[in-house]
Order: structure tokens, then C-alpha cells, then sequence
């Protein structure tokens, strides 16, 4: 198979969906709240390569498309500040109620 | 036409594909978060191919590194639990999901061909306009001039965050653990001792030729903030006495003083009579720097409250 006729962003765009599926099957079919975290941040970064080889297809002169770029920076931050504060959240909950689940049922078990 | 793709380009694609699912699937909960780091490094790998290293820095530092600090500080609450150690069992609902998946994963494969005759870059109207952007790079012009509203908020959020950290901290009447979560070791102390002065260093490098460069504040933010995060692990006293201490004046001030340096510039650029944050031609420059410097202590601030929060420590409860 001669790999030089597929396009770049095509490639990259292909692994970002992929990335996205992967993530999406962990965050629904784990229940532990840790796994949700990591399979979100996996989520994200698939989007943001998304969003990255889509910019990298508008290249002009090789330099890639500078708005998806700074919206991908922007986004990282984000991501990484949500990170934060879910894993403070889940402190408490456990701290709480020795729960690490988003499960409604078990909440009820353990008053 | 587009660039196409090289053998490279494919190695690269398997392996951080089977890095995900390690760091996704993995049954042991501390290998997979180091999966995870592994995974945003070949992130960074794969955005200099795709031809974007100011993302490549920022995934490097925030997503890998600084993600990856956070989970390992959290990991040792949830280790003991017997439900994170979970095997996969087949059942129904599990299958439909990943059908599921799979069809959500086509379907945007699908868009993206879809849209391969679109062109909707700015690329040239970026170009045209850079020149009085006040910086000679065409991400940090974007980033700090003509989108700086979007990192005004974003620098809000993060804000906001820290914020709301603190705020679940000290509500309990918790504070922030003192000491650092293990008896520190003379390989951290090494290590630190060594490292702390280069990330320092380059943090003001990347501040600096951010404006010309890839480079940033987000990225200096970020390398000046694992500066900070080392010290903590290191056990400096003074560093986790500043965090620890919930009414500590300069905590606050470095904590706010990115987002005041966007609404300062923005309300003197409304009191000239131009559009918010519109800068002059000839003082965009500097002021584009200003902003850079007060938002990476901000930052380096915020994530190093971040750190200190979600981290599993001995508590001192009061």
C-alpha cells in the first residue's frame, strides 16, 4: 500500500475520531470517577486534534491556520483547569461519603 | 495541495493509539496514568507534524506534565479501591456502547472528508493585519490581540477554578496539606536543585520570544508553575507556608493579576474612546508584553494551587 497518497490532516483527523470513540466507550462503560477523568481528558485532546488537522490542511506555505491554533492552547488550559477541580470535587465526595462513583444508587446505600 | 502522509506519520498514529488504550484500558490504575503522560508526549509529537508547535509546547507542558502531576497526586486516595482494579466483563449494554462508539468515530471521519473542499482559514487576513498586531508571530497575535477577549475569559476560568478549589478547601475548614506527601527524598531534593534554575530560565526565555516565537505565556506560565510544583514536592517551607496560609496577601495578588492586567487594558481602551481592548498601533507591542508577564504568574500561581489542593497529603484539619 503506498502510505504517500494519503493526506496528512486526513491521517491525523482519522486518529483524533478514533481517540474520541476510545474515550467515549471508557468514560460511559467505567464507573469509577478517576477513569472518568482520564477518559475525559483523552476526549478532549482527540477534539483538539480534531480541530488541529483540520487547521493543518489550511497551512498556507507550511505555517498551519493560527486560529484553531490558539483555540487549542486555550483549550488545553481549560482542560487541565477542569482537571483540577473535578479531582478537588471527587476528594470531597469521597471524603464525604466514601463514594467514588457518580452511581445515584450506591449514594442511597451509604447515607 | 496538502501535505501528505510519511511512514513516520503512521508509526506515530499506532503507537499513540495503543498508548491510549493502555493508558484508557490498563488494568493498573498507576500505570495507566503514566500511560496517560506518555500519551500526551506523543501528543506533542504529533502537533509538531502537524506543523503547530506553540500546541505542541502547551501539550507538552500543561497537558502531559501538568495533567499528569494532578492525577499522580490524586492516585494515591483512590489506589486501595478495589472497584478501580475492575476487569471488564462482557455484557449487553457495554457492546451497544461501543457500537455506539464506533459509529461516533466514523461519523466524524465522515465530516472531516466531507468538508474537504472548504476553505474557511484566516490564515490571510492574519497575515495582512500582523504587522500591526504588535507581534511578529502569527499564534501570539491572535492570542493576545485580535481573540484576546477569548483569553481574557480563559484566564477567568482558570481563575475561577483555583477559586472554587480553595473555596471546597477551606469551607471544611480544611487546610491545604503542609507537608509534602512523602518523606521527601535526597533524589528530589537533587533533582530540584538542579531543574528549578533551567525552568525558571526558560520560562523567561519562552515569555520573552513568545512574541516572535512559539512560545508564550501560557507555555512559560506553565514550565515556571512545575518550578513551583517541585518546590512543594521538594518540601520548601516557604512555598507550601504561602499556599497553606488561607489569608496570605501575596497568594491573592499574584492569583489575580493576569485577569486585572486584561480588564486594566481593556477599560483604558475604552476610556481613549477605541473598541475593547483595541490597543494603539505603536504601543501594542508593549502592551501585549505586559499582559504575557502578568498572566504567566498567574498562571504559575494558579496551577500551583491546583496542585496543592487535589493532591492527597497528610491533612492538618483544624
Amino acid at each position: 500500500m503506498n502510505f504517500s497518497s494519503i493526506p496528512l490532516y486526513l491521517l491525523y483527523g482519522t486518529t483524533g475520531a478514533i481517540l474520541v470513540g476510545l474515550a467515549i466507550y471508557a468514560l460511559a462503560t467505567f464507573p469509577h470517577v478517576f477513569r472518568k477523568i482520564l477518559a475525559w481528558n483523552a476526549l478532549g485532546s482527540g477534539i483538539f486534534l480534531i480541530i488541529g488537522s483540520i487547521a493543518s490542511r489550511n497551512a498556507v506555505n507550511g505555517v498551519s491556520d493560527p486560529l484553531p491554533q490558539a483555540i487549542v492552547i486555550t483549550g488545553i488550559v481549560v482542560s487541565v483547569s477542569a482537571t483540577a477541580l473535578a479531582l478537588v470535587i471527587t476528594r470531597r465526595l469521597h471524603q464525604l461519603s466514601g463514594d467514588n462513583t457518580l452511581d445515584i444508587k450506591q449514594e442511597r446505600e451509604t447515607p | 495541495m496538502s501535505k501528505t502522509a510519511t511512514i513516520y506519520d503512521l508509526l506515530l498514529v499506532i503507537t499513540i493509539i495503543a498508548i491510549a488504550w493502555n493508558a484508557l484500558f490498563g488494568r493498573n490504575p498507576f500505570s495507566a496514568t503514566i500511560f496517560f503522560v506518555a500519551y500526551g508526549l506523543f501528543l506533542a509529537l504529533i502537533w509538531v507534524q502537524l506543523g503547530a508547535p506553540d500546541v505542541a509546547l502547551a501539550e507538552a507542558g500543561i497537558g502531559a506534565g501538568l495533567t499528569g502531576a494532578l492525577m499522580l497526586g490524586a492516585i494515591r486516595q483512590f489506589e486501595s479501591d478495589p472497584l478501580l482494579h475492575l476487569r471488564r466483563s462482557f455484557s449487553w449494554s457495554n457492546s451497544c456502547i461501543a457500537v455506539l462508539s464506533a459509529l461516533l468515530s466514523a461519523g466524524v471521519v465522515l465530516t472531516i472528508w466531507g468538508q474537504r473542499m472548504f476553505d474557511k482559514s484566516i490564515q490571510a487576513l492574519v497575515q495582512e493585519n500582523l504587522e500591526i498586531s504588535g507581534s511578529s508571530h502569527p499564534v501570539t497575535s491572535v492570542l493576545l490581540n485580535f481573540r484576546a477577549f477569548d483569553t481574557w475569559l480563559e484566564i477567568g476560568v482558570l481563575l475561577l477554578a483555583a477559586i472554587s478549589a480553595l473555596t471546597i478547601k477551606r469551607v471544611h475548614g480544611e487546610h491545604i496539606s503542609m507537608l509534602p506527601p512523602a518523606p521527601c527524598r535526597e533524589q528530589t531534593e537533587a533533582i530540584s536543585r538542579l531543574l528549578l534554575p533551567l525552568l525558571i530560565l526558560i520560562g523567561g526565555v519562552m515569555l520573552w520570544y513568545g512574541a516572535r516565537a512559539p512560545g508564550g505565556a501560557f507555555q512559560a506560565g506553565a514550565l515556571i508553575g512545575a518550578a513551583g510544583i517541585l518546590l512543594q514536592l521538594a518540601g520548601e517551607s516557604s512555598v507550601n507556608r504561602l499556599l497553606a496560609t488561607s489569608d496570605s496577601r501575596i497568594l491573592n495578588v499574584f492569583l489575580v493579576i493576569g485577569f486585572s492586567a486584561f480588564l486594566l487594558v481593556a477599560a483604558l481602551s475604552l476610556a481613549i474612546g477605541k473598541k475593547m481592548l483595541e490597543y494603539p498601533w505603536d504601543l501594542a507591542g508593549i502592551i501585549i508584553l505586559a499582559i504575557e508577564f502578568a498572566a504567566t504568574l498567574s498562571i504559575a500561581t494558579i496551577l500551583n494551587v491546583m496542585y496543592a489542593c487535589s493532591k492527597t497529603g497528610e491533612e492538618t484539619t483544624k
